[in-house]
């Protein structure tokens, strides 16, 4: 384990929900949504991580959301995970602090329906303009007949 | 509108671009709100090349998504399945013969190849070169035959597969492709020539479009546009895959961050392949063993696999939970993190100055939406190519003015 | 042989259409007009307006944001006007047949004139379909 990921493991020590190091490579990260904004700015800012894009997963349990960020010179990627109520899933938008983020951001608002709070534009993103609302093409649920029109 | 935007609007001229304009391939949209000559704003819609292809991707077995995924995008059409069989590698533990590397990294440099000569006509023709496009894109056929001798295609390939590669690269072949390259390279220097020598092109280039590290930071920026500032940042070193830790290259790095410099940093990029691509040639005549290793099953986990296409990293995200088909499959191209440093390139320049800033970062809309109509009264609206048109002018009235100087 | 028919026989231009495609039947469709095919020796070109085509060459699965669009484009153009649908996601559908964003295949929405097969089509084989379009003329 390299210095980096210790350093975030010693800082958040008690806010780590779960660690798991997949490989000296991969590690992952669950959080609080709570927290989601500290861990964040200590991992882009300070520490100088390069972010690499957002996931969103709807699993049994609930909408996962994963961070992943990437530390280039020391072949590390960190991946935050956090887990969402699939009836209201909202989450703070990472974009204040990550400007990148706010394409990502509108993408999974889109397929997932997932809602970001403070988000500076959150408009439609890559859906048609005649996209039924309330219809997330990539929840479990998501009826593809009914939609086909 | 509301009073308050029409008022601060008022002197604003919104120039749409696309979606189906004369010059893109693709579709796209933009909205570049400008007060006399420089750009203020600039707003885009996308979904014109939305395909739902994650959502596709876990219909099918993991076997088959590499041909799904290479379909993303033409250009980087190596770059998305090597990303992807990195990425269930990394999820399966799995281990690929050194042979299918040796392989995997020709492919991928055969198309960075072909990209870069493409960005290069495009780059010429957006600043009124239109020579140095059809140079490029004639020089860039010998590249695609190549490719379908060794593929069967001239663009997807079809040839990355979980655990090894589709198809053995025949050696009595190499020769010929040894000599294509050798054939290729004085046609980089004749380009390297026209684009690096030119005094219209400094002149359009340099300081145009100027994009610092910490926007590279902020954005995510990659590829050749975070390497143009300054950003010693490559996949290929940082995370090796395929034969990239065994053969010998450098990472290419300019500092200046404006369009001369991503020009700069593709060209050089040109060599380096084609060196690349030699060193692998020779290896291959030694190393005469499997191309694959048998995959059984994928366990269940999380998976996560990168590539240096010719824009940038590529990113997959795989989860398995045990079947034969992906969970999730996230797939992120590099232009979803290079199209939005527009924001901060273009604003503050001129409409003449934005084609070619936009073009600098080699966007590629069909990979940023693997996955409009704005209310413009009271504010003037200019048809779509004038600002290709504008750019083009430009450079006529540079190269006269120049004339007149001698 | 009418009128508008013989006139349409001389130099055919093309605008170019994508909707939802991968970009390789694009470059291979701008491919066709770079030094190695040169169909401009034919008189054959892209042009930037509906208005002023005589083909118009699909590719891409055609989506549902495009293809209101689409339909907008065929209305505006000067008939008689043929429609090429380039490559396999135009045809059929594709690999994308099964997509929730696609409204294809083209046939369905606007007539088409001529198929391209090919995930991309040589350029050899859109040439071939543009002599072919040309001789229906005939």
């Amino acid at each position: 384990m390299n210095e980096e990921v210790i350093n975030i493991k010693n800082k958040f020590d008690n806010k780590i929900v779960e660690f798991y190091e997949k490989s000296k490579k991969r590690y992952y990260i669950t959080i609080e949504k709570d927290d989601l904004l500290d861990f964040v700015d200590y991992i882009f800012n300070e520490l100088g991580f390069r972010y690499m894009i957002e996931t969103g997963i709807d699993t049994p349990g609930g909408i996962e959301i994963l961070y992943h960020f990437s530390f280039d010179s020391r072949e590390t990627v960190v991946t935050l995970k956090t887990l969402l109520d699939s009836k209201e899933p909202v989450v703070e938008s990472i974009s204040s602090i990550v400007p990148g983020a706010k394409w990502i951001e509108r993408e999974i608002m889109d397929i997932l329906g997932v809602k970001f709070l403070n988000h500076p534009n959150p408009e439609k993103f890559i859906l048609s303009d005649d996209w039924n609302e309330k219809e997330y093409p990539l929840r479990r649920d998501y009826d593809e007949k009914k939609n086909n029109n | 509108m509301s009073d308050e935007n029409k008022n601060s609007k008022k002197e604003r001229t919104v120039i749409p671009i696309g979606p189906y304009h004369p010059l893109q391939e693709e579709p796209e949209y933009f909205q570049l709100h400008v007060e006399g000559e420089i750009v203020k704003k600039i707003e885009w819609r996308t979904s014109y090349n939305h395909r739902g292809i994650e959502k596709l991707s876990q219909s099918m077995s993991y076997d088959q998504v590499p041909y799904l995924v290479e379909r993303i995008c033409g250009i980087c059409s190596t770059s998305h399945p090597l990303s992807y069989v990195n990425a269930v590698e990394d999820l399966a533990e799995i281990e690929v013969p050194v042979r299918a590397k040796y392989i995997r990294t020709i492919i991928a440099e055969l198309e960075r190849l072909h990209s870069h000569l493409l960005w290069v006509g495009l780059a010429g023709h957006f600043l009124g070169f239109n020579t140095v496009w059809m140079w490029a894109w004639k020089y860039r056929e010998p590249v695609l035959e190549i490719m379908e001798a060794v593929t069967g295609n001239r663009q997807n390939y079809a040839m990355m597969k979980i655990g090894g590669i589709r198809r053995d690269i025949d050696n009595e072949d190499i020769p010929s492709i040894k000599k294509m390259l050798d054939d290729l390279k004085p046609k980089v220097d004749l380009l390297r020539g026209a684009v690096m020598d030119d005094p219209i092109i400094h002149a359009r280039t340099k300081g145009i479009g100027v994009l610092t590290p910490e926007d590279v930071h902020n954005y995510g920026a990659l590829g050749p546009t975070a390497r143009a500032s300054g950003i010693k940042d490559d996949i290929r070193r940082d995370y090796p895959y395929a034969a990239y830790d065994i053969i010998d290259w450098d990472v290419i790095v300019e500092e200046e961050g404006d369009v001369f410099a991503k020009a700069v940093v593709r060209i050089k990029e040109m060599y380096e392949s084609i060196s690349m691509i030699h060193q692998c040639l020779d290896a291959l005549k030694k190393e005469n063993g499997e191309i694959e290793t048998t995959v059984k099953e994928i366990p269940p986990g999380d998976g996560i696999g990168q590539a240096e296409a010719p824009r940038g990293e590529v990113f997959h995200f795989v989860r398995s939970d045990g079947t034969n088909r992906p969970v999730r499959h996230k797939v992120r191209a590099p232009s979803f993190c290079n199209v939005p440093t527009f924001e901060v390139t273009t604003v503050g320049e001129t409409i003449s100055d934005a084609a070619i800033i936009l073009a600098a970062v080699d966007p590629c809309y069909c990979c940023t939406e693997r996955m409009a109509v704005i209310n413009s009264e009271g504010e003037k609206s200019l048809t779509g190519d004038d600002l290709i048109k504008m750019s083009q002018q430009k450079t006529e009235r540079m190269r006269k003015s120049k004339k007149e100087n001698k | 042989m009418g009128f508008k028919e013989n006139a349409l026989k001389r130099s055919l231009w093309v605008f170019h259409f994508s909707g939802g495609s991968c970009n390789n039947c694009d470059i291979e469709l701008l491919d066709c007009l770079t030094p190695r095919y040169d169909l401009e020796r034919f008189g054959i070109e892209l042009v930037g307006s509906i208005r002023h085509a005589d083909i118009i060459a699909v590719t891409g699965i055609v989506n549902r944001q495009c293809k209101p669009r689409l339909e907008k484009i065929y209305k505006q153009a000067s008939k008689p006007v043929f429609v090429v649908a380039c490559g396999a996601c135009p045809c059929t559908g594709g690999i994308f047949k099964n997509s929730y964003h696609t409204a294809g295949p083209l046939d369905e929405i606007i007539p088409v004139d001529a198929y391209i097969p090919g995930c991309p089509p040589k350029p050899e084989a859109i040439i071939s379909a543009i002599v072919k379009l040309r001789n229906k003329l005939e």
